[in-house]
């Protein structure tokens, strides 16, 4: 197979391994990631990865003629033989120049294209564009993309290269939007970390959450940066956290290595909460990392024993065993199978805030979501200490201000206090100053939206982030306003528009068939929150690829269903 | 993600008089979304600085928008404005407006505050209820099989569950509109069935499906058991779609073919008799209910042919009882009282264990064609029944001789009947 192929098939499985159906993917390919494709999946050396990336792509896409070098990507336009698209190694360059430029600005239309060439080492042609990309002559990429967003959406997966507005950066807008962080906000972030987080031991070991917030308050100064992490578009914005958090992880252990490079990386842990019997404990809850190639990973307990890490839900291993939700300093577990990954680390914090189940609302609470975000469902704040702790206190600040209130009475156990289905009231958070100790409680709950849309109810196929044909949602509006107007619409075609109260189920039986449809919540005229729904036919729900074998035991036999266990589970699965 | 800045003012004279002004402005051109809260200093006199929070579409904003614009200037207050010179902005960080107008401020705000919305259960609550509905499934009705198909391939993808996940899965496919009885009566069928196995966590209950298996069975040929899409259903060559009286659609497959990757299962019917307890062993196996206590509940008897109140708590002879707690709202249980402990279980469970404990005989009928009669009354417990089902793949049909109701379980054969009969103590008849 030539170069240009195997990084091609290499780039896609990359991007779209280990990502549940519904997901959105980004092209985001910058050094990093190169180097991580090349070392995991081409056997290259890390040094090597970028350069041999880019001469694959001058090889296969590039060609003489008429006494220039110019683009030639018309036989890009198919599948290889897996039904992979051929393209997706040279917008993966194109992504790669975008991600050069400088992140501070907006791309201006013929500075991105001189740096394309540049690195493809071909001539400016007309509009700046190389020579044989031209626009409307059929040569240039929006087709790739077309094609890549296709496979993308045909494989369960949400694309996200779009068309710009009108204007110079209607098709290129493509390109760019993939390059998430550029390689100067990677220079810029590296250096905020170091002069803010690099004075205690606990800031350099930050999970998602914590990052994301300390990240959000300080405000950067930076537009494309400040764009994407405070981005509307939730799917977004998280990508954006991703990358960043990226960067910390490997600035952390390089400030741990006194400066030595980034050999492997750290998964973070959350916590979930099970209660039997009416006692309550919490679990270790791994999260997988991202883009993580699938091998068998053992973990060592703080006794010296080994565990499986098992996937188990979207981004994360199944909980390993029950530990203390609050620990006077982080807590490192060793991991073995993969030299890319070190440890999983339980963080030191002072709160841990639970969110329900996605999938079952009568599921167990857990930290399953990175980067919570919303006002639209209610939630477990778990506090170290009693009720007479400062964050209890501010707690009761929050309540008392009706900023914040939950259900009952705070339940005391021993060490920490639970407040079961906390609920954002108002947006009026700036109200209060917090007392610098709930500082960081305070931040993580004020609100990040002014007006979230959710979907409730109705038959959700698992696994899938859809729902299914003739079960479809009610949204909820969840606003500091009375009324908002709905408008639902499958491509441009608008199917509905209506008036809804916020908090009141709004039933979308126009959503009935299986498609793709777009909601707009408006208020005043603007686009204040907006989602996708995606309904699917019966036919399209794939079965739970994970063994969720329950056993009931008759004496000292176990059975489930037809199957009986004697001594050892038999392991079948579909 | 909300991008909230401020602008930042001097003021003088009235302070209150001020807010109501800015206030009414914005209630009345309905800005409450882009201006939710005005901040004060609370001097008590002379001059003071007041910050309006702005809610920006770019957070790299610099200018107000027209709105705000001529918002400031019908306010009178567009040259009162302090500006952040050092970043060349009309806007300052709602952190640096908190210092300057001081730790303890004043303010108002101009958004609808959100209705909190009351916890529709405890989050550590039981399940309880789970087998309420179970005595009303006769098995009389024409079984939407499809729904029971779409149920299936819906638990297929979850994998696993709770039980208000699955009831609620029930409710929306309107299985209880078709099906008699309640969610239980629907979950009874899948485990019989082999497919779903539903298993108690502390006092919750769960549910997993079973993984894909070819069954053999001795005598009904083969059929598939467990998992199932309906694409994979469609991969599938030489099978046959036939009824379950009542479940989800039997798959039917010749005994001979193999299907890649699916493992086999050679009579589980047979093997799960054989590992099956005698019933006296089974009883112990029945989990105690902690929770009954005599002040604490309402009982209602079985007589035989229903629940009827019992007034005398303190001679309560042993039986199957209604309990209904006095305090909450809890859906009644039902439960069998030995004369020392309250069991715990599925309806025809433990309508079974008190028919037994009475002394009463109970038989059964096994024909030629391999079919298994038992009466209706006298249903076997749930985990003998399982051995039963899986004979055939299939859910017992209803039929009456006379007044009684019976029970027909295809393709069980003398062997295995005699075996069940044998731990359950029953007379197995020839007829």
């Amino acid at each position: 197979m030539l170069d240009y192929e195997k990084w091609n098939a290499a780039i896609i499985d990359f991007f779209t391994h280990d990502i549940r159906k519904g997901k959105s993917v980004y092209l985001t390919v910058n050094h990093k990631t190169l180097q991580d494709i090349g070392k995991s999946y081409l056997d290259l050396d890390c040094e090597l990865a970028v350069s041999k990336f880019i001469n694959a792509v001058k090889e296969k896409c590039t060609k003489y003629e008429n006494a220039q070098q110019h683009v030639c990507i018309a036989s890009l336009r198919t599948s290889d033989e897996k039904g992979k698209p051929l393209g997706v190694a040279f917008l993966s360059a194109m992504v790669l120049a975008a991600y050069q430029m400088s992140g501070k600005d907006d791309i201006d239309n013929t500075n991105y294209f001189k740096r394309l060439c540049e690195l493809l080492d071909v001539v400016q042609g007309s509009q700046g564009r190389p020579v044989g990309m031209e626009l409307y002559h059929n040569t240039d990429e929006v087709s790739l993309w077309l094609t890549w967003n296709a496979w993308l959406e045909s494989n369960g997966l949400a694309s996200t290269a779009r068309q710009g507005k009108e204007g110079p950066l209607k098709f290129l807008n493509y390109t760019i939007e993939q390059s998430l962080l550029r390689f100067d906000d990677v220079e810029f972030l590296q250096k905020v970390f170091s002069s803010h987080l690099n004075f205690h031991e606990a800031l350099r070991s930050l999970d998602e959450t914590q990052l994301r917030d300390w990240m959000l308050r300080q405000h950067f100064n930076r537009r494309h940066l400040r764009a994407g992490l405070e981005s509307l578009d939730a799917d977004r914005a998280s990508a954006f956290f991703d990358e960043a958090y990226e960067v910390y992880s490997i600035w952390s252990q390089s400030e741990e290595n006194d400066g030595e490079a980034f050999t492997s990386r750290r998964l973070n842990a959350g916590i979930q909460r099970r209660s039997f019997k009416g006692i309550v404990s919490y679990w270790l809850l791994p999260r997988r990392p991202i883009r993580w190639k699938t091998v068998q990973l053992r973990v060592r307990n703080s006794e010296g024993e080994y565990k499986t890490l098992e996937p188990y839900r979207d981004g994360l291993f199944e909980p390993l065993w029950p530990i203390e939700p609050f620990v006077d300093t982080s807590q490192s577990f060793l991991v073995e199978g993969d030299d890319a990954i070190r440890d999983i680390i339980f963080p030191k914090r002072d709160f841990w805030i639970l969110t329900p189940d996605p999938d079952d609302k009568y599921g167990l609470y857990a930290t399953w979501e990175k980067y919570p975000t919303g006002n639209e469902k209610k939630y477990l704040i778990l506090l170290k200490g009693n009720t007479d702790s400062k964050l209890s206190t501010q707690m009761r600040v929050f309540k008392e201000w009706k900023l914040l209130d939950w259900d009952g009475d705070p339940q005391v156990k021993d060490g920490w206090v639970e407040y079961h289905g906390c609920m954002v009231l108002s947006s009026a958070w700036d109200c209060i100053n917090p007392m610098p100790e709930a500082e960081e409680l305070f931040h993580s709950l004020k609100p990040k939206e002014n007006v979230t849309a959710s979907l409730s109810g109705g038959l959700k196929a698992p696994q899938q982030a859809a729902w299914l044909e003739d079960y479809p949602p009610s949204l909820i509006v969840h606003g500091f306003e009375k009324e908002f107007e709905v408008i639902v619409r499958v491509g441009n075609n608008e199917l509905i528009k209506e008036k809804v109260y916020a908090q009141n189920p709004f039933i979308l039986s126009v959503c009935k068939d299986s498609g793709m449809y777009n909601i707009e919540v408006i208020w005043n005229k603007k686009i204040v929150a907006n989602r996708s729904l995606k309904v699917i036919s019966w036919d399209e729900i794939s079965a739970n690829s994970i063994d969720c074998l329950k056993w009931v035991e008759i004496g000292k036999k176990k059975i489930c269903g037809p199957l009986i266990k004697y001594e050892e589970v038999p392991h079948v699965s579909c | 993600m909300s991008h909230v800045k401020y602008l930042l003012f001097w003021g003088s004279g009235n302070r209150h008089k001020m807010r109501e002004l800015i206030r009414n402005y914005v209630r009345n051109m309905r800005l409450g979304m882009e201006v939710p809260i005005v901040k004060f200093e609370p001097v008590s006199a002379g001059p003071y600085y007041f910050g309006i929070a702005v809610n920006l579409d770019d957070p790299m904003q610099t200018e107000p928008n027209a709105r705000l614009t001529a918002m400031l200037q019908d306010l009178g207050i567009k040259n009162k404005m302090v500006r952040n010179d050092s970043e060349h902005s009309a806007f300052h960080e709602a952190n640096k407006i908190s210092t300057l107008v001081t730790e303890k401020f004043e303010y108002a705000s101009f958004l609808e505050p959100i209705r909190f919305e009351k916890a529709e259960c405890n989050i550590d609550i039981n399940d309880d209820d789970i087998f309420g509905g179970d005595f009303i499934d006769d098995y009389e009705y024409t079984a939407e099989e499809q729904l029971m198909d779409h149920l299936l391939w819906w638990c297929s993808a979850k994998g696993e569950g709770s039980w208000g996940l699955f009831k609620d899965a029930v409710k929306l496919l309107r299985l209880t509109e078709t099906t008699q009885g309640g969610a239980w009566a629907v979950m009874r069928r899948f485990v019989l069935l082999g497919d779903i196995e539903a298993v108690t966590a502390g006092r919750k209950f769960e549910w997993g499906v079973t993984p894909t298996a070819l069954v053999k069975s001795a005598l009904a040929g083969a059929y598939i058991s467990g998992k199932m899409t309906p694409a994979w259903r469609k991969k599938l060559t030489g099978v046959s779609l036939t009824s379950s009286n009542g479940g989800p659609t039997r798959v039917s497959v010749n005994p001979s073919v193999l299907i890649e990757g699916l493992p086999i299962l050679i009579d589980p019917a047979g093997k799960l008799a054989s590992v099956l307890p005698y019933y006296s062993e089974w009883e112990v196996l029945l989990p105690v209910d902690p929770d009954i206590a005599v002040h604490k509940y309402s009982f209602k008897i079985y007589d035989g042919q229903g629940f009827v109140r019992l007034n005398d708590i303190e001679t309560m002879p042993p039986g199957l009882y209604e309990a209904t707690r006095n305090e909450g709202q809890f859906a009644p249980k039902v439960v069998f009282y030995d004369g020392l402990r309250w069991l715990s279980g599925a309806y025809y469970d433990l309508r079974w264990l008190m028919i037994r404990s009475n002394g009463q005989m109970m038989n059964a009928i096994i024909n030629k064609a391999d079919e298994l009669f038992i009466p209706e009354m006298s249903r076997w417990p749930m985990i003998y029944e399982r051995s039963l089902v899986l004979a055939s793949g299939k859910l017992p049909r209803k039929e009456k001789f006379g007044d009684m109701d019976v029970l027909v379980y295809e393709s069980v054969g003398r062997e295995l009947a005699q075996k069940l009969a044998d731990k359950l103590g029953i007379d197995l008849q020839e007829g």
